[in-house]
């Protein structure tokens, strides 16, 4: 019994000994950690003292939004070909960072005819699945209202797709744009599941989830987005908040604006105008 | 200690110093930079190409039709939504000129449901001049400032002119000298366009600026830089007027 006790007690000590030692091996090492981190962040430092991303451009100079006046739009989808041309979207009617939906109420029904340029009928019109054109199917109909809806990623303040990315492959720019990064997203889609707008699509070749950008790399050199640049109606307008003259103040001040989905929370910084209460 | 203790701490601690150790080489330097995410790929976001130039870029070379184009009904529609994204135009060739003007026009002002009634829009089936597929826009509608009747004139005229209206034959002396070694490819009324690009009917700013820049080798072609080197700033103005005032148009 006695040396059972003994065993007993110096098995005690040498555990908390060897416990001690564990104990302060951790903090050496979170320390080491804690330096790593902190070299990253002195990184940083000197990275955001200069201008970013580029030498002309500070992100934390602009906010941007984009404004879209459905009571404008023609729908004639030069805006959905400028964005496949600008940035390299495969060229058929299933592949699209931003398309246009067309809401028709039929005399005698309430609920509206939806389409956009993947509908089989449109592609036909348009003669193949490289060109865009809504299919002129209701000119003999009676048609109560009808009205064409650009639709494109919100760049939310709160984005779901931000959210549920596992790898940190998808984040929100200090100027408001939500990007995707090519080189860290590994294909998996829940951010495109997770989109409430629909506004994600995969992309095939590069086998990363893909969506509009608002063309960050015109904005960031003064350019308009390809699609803002193209319409020939004025129904999309782009600007920066931090300027009080630009075009999307204006929009937003002498407008009564609209968001998509505004329940699930995720805040958009796409603002609409003329839309209905189908609209989401 | 226990043995099995004393393994367990060790792994552990072998654990943390790979962590560690694995942090450091794989976690990219720009990682956390500003947040959860890659800063880097900031960078890479904004370095692309713009493919649409926009205006201003069309008119260091096409003056007269830029100023024709902004004065017109048409000025909303910028010169890249027809011609298509400029690119690097002019060192990677011409843009097209639409070849269905039909189709393209129709797809802004065919009448359809849902188009504001703002835009001018037309009934294919009842417009005036019934095309049947066959007579383009262009016919009567000058692209560049369509309205007919308005301010805006009608592109037509231009392409009645037959070519026996411009027959080369009242040539200056120094004009014969100067297109004697254009016309062995371009042909003598500049519309060759089987073995080079056509001339007549082209702006003259294009012209110029091209000529100037086969001649200083911007341009690499090696006939043009050969024929180009010799001639002076006011040979090439007075060659480009020349073909700028050709009727432009397939060869009949």
């Amino acid at each position: 019994m006695t040396r059972n006790s003994s065993k007993d007690k110096s098995g005690r000590r040498a555990f908390l000994r060897t416990a001690g030692k564990a104990l302060a091996g951790a903090v050496g090492g979170g320390a080491l950690l804690a330096k790593s981190v902190a070299q990253d962040e002195g990184d940083g430092g000197d990275a955001a003292a200069k201008s970013f991303p580029t030498e002309d451009y500070d992100w934390t100079e602009h906010r941007w939004a984009y404004g879209i006046d459905a009571t404008r739009c023609i729908g004639c989808l030069r805006c959905v070909e400028a964005c496949k041309t600008e940035n390299g979207v495969a060229g058929d009617a299933h592949h699209f960072r931003t398309w246009v939906e067309r809401y028709v109420y039929l005399e005698g029904e309430d609920k509206a005819q939806v389409d956009s340029h993947s509908d089989p009928q449109n592609i036909a019109a348009s003669g193949s699945e490289s060109e865009y054109r809504f299919d002129n199917r209701y000119k003999d109909e009676k048609v109560t209202k009808a009205f064409f809806v650009p639709k494109m990623c919100n760049q939310c303040q709160h984005p779901s797709c931000v959210q549920v990315c596992p790898v940190g492959a998808t984040f929100r720019t200090e100027d408001g744009v939500v990007l995707v990064d090519e080189t860290y997203c590994i294909g998996c889609e829940y951010c495109v599941q997770a989109c409430p707008y629909g506004a994600r699509y995969f992309n095939e070749e590069t086998r990363t989830s893909d969506k509009c950008n608002w063309c960050y790399h015109r904005i960031t050199k003064g350019l308009l987005p390809a699609c803002v640049e193209v319409c020939p109606v004025g129904a999309r307008i782009f600007g920066d908040l931090n300027e009080p003259s630009s075009p999307i103040n204006e929009f937003i001040d002498n407008n009564r604006i609209h968001v998509l989905k505004p329940e699930t929370g995720n805040a958009p910084t796409c603002f609409y105008v003329g839309i209905d209460k189908e609209v989401s | 200690m226990p043995a099995h203790i004393f393994r367990l701490l060790l792994l552990l601690a072998t654990f943390l110093i790979l962590a560690v150790i694995a942090r450091h080489y794989v976690l990219d330097p720009s990682y956390y930079q500003f947040g959860d995410y890659r800063g880097d790929a900031v960078i890479e976001e904004a370095a692309g190409a713009p493919q649409f130039r926009g205006p201003a870029y069309c008119q260091m070379c096409h003056v007269e039709r830029h100023t024709e184009w902004s004065a017109g009904v048409h000025v909303n529609v910028k010169c890249e939504v027809c011609h298509g994204a400029a690119r690097e135009h002019p060192a990677d060739g011409p843009l097209p000129k639409p070849d269905d003007t039909i189709k393209l026009c129709t797809a802004c002002h065919e009448a359809m449901p849902g188009r504001p009634a703002a835009q001018p829009q037309i009934v294919v089936a009842e417009h005036p001049v019934k095309h049947d597929g066959a007579l383009p826009c262009l016919t009567c509608h000058n692209p560049h400032s369509p309205k007919i009747g308005g301010q805006e004139t009608p592109v037509a005229a231009e392409a009645a002119v037959t070519p026996e209206a411009a027959a080369p034959a009242q040539l200056s002396p120094r004009l014969v000298v100067l297109t004697a070694p254009c016309t062995p490819c371009h042909g003598a009324d500049g519309r060759n366009s089987a073995m080079s690009a056509a001339l007549a009917g082209s702006e003259s700013t294009v012209l110029i600026r091209q000529l100037q820049e086969y001649r200083s080798g911007a341009l690499q072609q090696p006939v043009m830089n050969a024929v180009t080197k010799s001639l002076s700033d006011e040979d090439i103005t007075d060659l480009a007027e020349h073909y700028a005032s050709l009727p432009g148009g397939p060869t009949p």
